[in-house]
C-alpha cells in the first residue's frame, strides 16, 4: 500500500520534471519521457539528457522538489471484510519456511542448522534487496523463536534492559539461510510488487516449532523456545510414558 | 547515552611508576566484609584492556579519581617457560594471544579453550589475562545503568544495603564470571602480585578468591597482578572445560565447569578435581571426589557420579538472570562432558533415558 502511495507521489514529481524539460527544449510536456536511465522526447529522438540534468532543470524552475502521494484500498476487492486498523490490503504476500534443527535432549538447547524460505513478494523490483529482506526477516523470526523475550522480573523491571542482557543471536548462532523469491505480478501492487517487509518473518517461528516437534515430539507453545522449556516438554513426555521421537 | 565520569589518566612507563600511582589507594589487610565498601570506592583504578572497567564506569558503578593505564608497561606480555616447565603468562598478554599460543596447545588445551570462549573476538583482543583474573563480580542487579538500579533501590554491592538476590543477605553474592580463573584454579595456577611497600608475593589461585562479591580477591589496594603461572602437566594429567552460555559468543558464563586430574599408567583415575564458576563470588571446588574417582576406570558412570556430587554441592542463584533450576540441572551434564572431553572419550548417550513408546 505504501508502495502505491510512493508511486503516486513520484508520478506528480515526474510531471514537474517533464514540464521543466519541455520548457528547455520547447516541446510539449507530454512528449517528454523518462526511461532506461535517460530523459528524452518523442519529438526529436536524437535529443536526450541524464536524469540528473533533468532534475536540475526542474529544481531551477520549481525549487526543491517534494510531493505527497496517497493510496486507498479499492472498495471492491474484499467484499465486506475490513482489517483491524488500516483497512484491508489489496494484496497479500505469502511465505513458506522450512527449518532444520538439532535438539540437544540433555541440555534442551535448540540449534537451528538451516532455514529455507520462499517468499511471494509480487514482482521483485530489486531481487538482491528482496533476498536481503527475506533473510533479515527470517533472522528476526529465528531470534524470536530462540532468544528474544520481553520478560519482567518479580521486581517489575525488564530482565533485558541492555544489549548484553536482551539476547539476540550472534553470527555464530545463526543458521544458514537460503532465500527463494517467488514472483507473481499483482494487479494492484506498484509495478506488480507486493511486499518484502516483515511478511517473511511470521512463518519462521512456527517452522522452527514444527521442526522441534518433528525431532523430539515436543509441542512448544510459549516463546522463546528456551532450553528449560524444551526439557520441561521432554520431561512431560517421559512422564506420560512416551519416548521422544526418533529414539526407539 | 552512558557518558564516562570525569577522571585523570596516568600512563606509567615502568612497574615502579605504576605502583607509585597506585599507592594513593593506601595498603589494607586484604578482603573482609568490613572493608568491602572502602574497596569499592578506592580512588585509583588500573586499566589494562578496559573491557571490564569501561562499561562499569559508564554504568556509574565506580568512584574513580585516577585511572592508571598499564599499556606502556614493559615486560608484562607473552608466554614463557619458568622453573620445572611451568608456563608464565604476562598479565598484559591479550586473551586472544594467550588462547592461540602454541605453548598451551601441547600442555593445557583446556586452558586455551577456556580463554577462547571469553566474550567475542574483539573483546579477546583488548582484554588481558590479568584483567580476566581481576574481573569484577557480576550480578543482574549490579551490572545495570544507574537509572535501572535507582528504580529498584540500590543494592549491597553498590550504594545500598539490601541484597536483591538473597533477601536479608549481608554478603554480596555477585558471580565470579571469569572463564580463565575457573580453569586456572583447577590446574593449580598461581599469580604474582607486586606492591611498592611489600614487594613481590605469589598467591595460589585456590587462595585468590574471597567469598564476598564486593571484594572477591585477595589483591590489596596497592598491588598489581603482574603474571599468572600454570604448572607443567605431570604424566597422565588431563583437563577439560565446559561453559554454559546462551549464545556462542559475547555472553559471560551461566555456569562454568573446569575439571582436572591425573590418570594412572593403567588408565584408572588417580586424582580428579572439579571447579565450578558463575555461582557466587568465588569458584567452588567440589569436595569428596577421591572416594568416587580414585582407582576407577574412566567410564560414563563414574563421570555421572562426579557430576551428581557437583550438583549436590553447588546452588546457582538468581544473580544471573537465567533460570537457576535449568543451570543447576546442567551441572552434571557439563561435568560429564568436561571429563569426557579431557580424557578424549565420547561424551556418551544422553543422560535422559528414553522409555519405550
Amino acid at each position: 500500500m505504501v508502495g502505491n502511495a510512493a508511486l503516486d507521489a513520484c508520478r506528480k514529481l515526474k510531471k514537474w520534471v517533464q514540464e521543466a524539460v519541455a520548457e528547455a527544449w520547447e516541446v510539449p510536456a507530454h512528449s517528454v519521457w523518462l526511461a532506461g536511465g535517460r530523459v528524452g522526447t518523442w519529438q526529436d529522438t536524437a535529443r536526450t539528457m541524464t536524469p540528473a540534468e533533468a532534475f536540475v532543470l526542474a529544481e531551477s524552475k520549481f525549487g526543491t522538489l517534494g510531493s505527497v502521494g496517497s493510496y486507498n484500498t479499492p472498495k471492491d476487492v474484499h467484499g465486506a471484510y475490513r482489517g483491524g486498523t488500516i483497512g484491508a490490503s489489496p494484496a497479500y504476500s505469502f511465505t513458506a519456511h522450512l527449518a532444520e534443527v538439532d535438539v540437544d535432549v540433555e541440555t534442551g538447547v535448540v540449534d537451528v542448522k538451516k532455514i529455507w524460505v520462499a517468499h511471494d513478494c509480487g514482482r521483485a523490483l530489486n531481487p538482491t534487496l528482496v533476498e536481503g529482506q527475506i533473510e533479515g526477516s527470517t533472522y528476526m523470526g529465528f531470534a524470536e523463536a530462540l532468544m528474544e523475550e520481553q520478560a519482567y522480573s518479580p521486581t517489575g523491571l525488564h530482565t533485558g534492559p541492555s544489549l548484553l542482557d536482551y539476547r539476540i543471536p550472534t553470527s555464530l548462532d545463526c543458521p544458514e539461510f537460503e532465500a527463494h523469491i517467488v514472483e507473481s505480478v499483482d494487479p494492484e501492487g506498484p509495478y506488480g510488487a507486493k511486499e518484502a517487509g516483515e511478511g517473511p518473518l511470521h512463518s519462521s517461528v512456527p517452522a522452527i516449532a514444527n521442526a522441534i516437534y518433528d525431532a523430539i515430539g515436543v509441542r512448544l507453545t510459549v516463546l522463546p523456545f528456551w532450553p528449560g522449556r524444551v526439557l520441561a516438554g521432554l520431561a512431560a513426555r517421559r512422564a506420560e510414558g512416551r519416548a521422544w521421537k526418533g529414539v526407539v | 547515552m552512558l557518558p564516562l565520569p570525569r577522571f585523570r589518566v596516568v600512563r606509567p612507563r615502568s612497574l615502579s611508576e605504576a605502583l607509585d600511582a597506585l599507592s594513593r589507594n593506601g595498603a589494607d589487610s586484604g578482603p573482609t566484609v568490613a572493608n568491602a565498601d572502602a574497596w569499592v570506592s578506592r580512588p585509583v583504578r588500573l586499566l589494562a584492556g578496559g573491557t571490564d572497567l569501561v562499561p562499569n564506569l559508564k554504568h556509574g558503578l565506580l568512584d574513580v579519581e585516577t585511572v592508571v593505564a598499564l599499556k606502556a608497561l614493559p615486560g608484562m606480555r607473552g608466554v614463557s617457560s619458568g622453573e620445572s616447565g611451568a608456563l608464565k603468562i604476562g598479565a598484559l598478554t591479550s586473551i586472544a594471544r594467550a588462547a592461540s599460543d602454541s605453548a598451551f596447545g601441547g600442555t593445557w588445551p583446556a586452558l586455551a579453550r577456556a580463554w577462547g570462549q571469553i566474550a567475542g573476538p574483539q573483546l579477546r583482543v583488548m582484554g588481558t589475562v590479568g584483567g580476566n583474573l581481576c574481573l569484577d563480580t557480576r550480578c543482574t542487579y549490579y551490572n545495570q545503568t544507574a537509572h535501572w538500579r535507582e528504580a529498584l533501590g540500590y543494592c549491597l554491592k553498590r550504594d545500598g544495603t539490601k541484597c536483591h538476590v538473597v533477601p536479608g543477605g549481608t554478603r554480596c553474592v555477585a558471580a565470579m564470571s571469569s572463564d580463565g580463573a575457573t580453569m586456572l584454579v583447577a590446574l593449580g595456577g598461581t599469580v604474582v602480585l607486586h606492591s611498592a611497600a611489600r614487594g613481590e608475593r605469589v598467591v595460589a589461585l585456590a587462595d585468590w578468591f574471597a567469598g564476598e562479591g564486593r571484594r572477591n580477591s585477595v589483591i590489596a589496594a596497592d598491588e598489581i597482578l603482574t603474571e599468572a603461572r600454570v604448572p607443567a602437566p605431570v604424566p597422565g594429567a588431563f583437563a577439560g572445560y565446559q561453559k554454559l552460555r546462551a549464545r556462542n559468543a559475547i555472553d559471560f558464563p551461566l555456569l562454568s565447569v573446569a575439571v582436572a586430574g591425573t590418570a594412572a599408567p593403567d588408565g584408572t583415575l588417580a586424582t580428579a578435581r572439579i571447579v565450578v564458576g558463575a555461582l557466587g563470588a568465588k569458584p567452588r571446588e567440589v569436595t569428596g571426589l577421591d572416594a568416587l574417582a580414585r582407582a576407577q576406570r574412566p567410564t560414563l558412570e563414574v563421570f555421572t557420579a562426579l557430576g551428581e556430587a557437583a550438583r549436590k554441592q553447588c546452588k546457582p542463584l538468581t544473580n544471573i538472570s537465567v533460570d537457576p533450576d535449568w543451570r543447576h540441572a546442567m551441572l552434571p551434564v557439563l561435568v560429564r562432558r568436561a571429563f569426557a572431553q579431557a580424557l578424549g572419550l565420547p561424551a556418551g548417550p544422553p543422560v535422559l533415558e528414553p522409555v519405550p513408546a
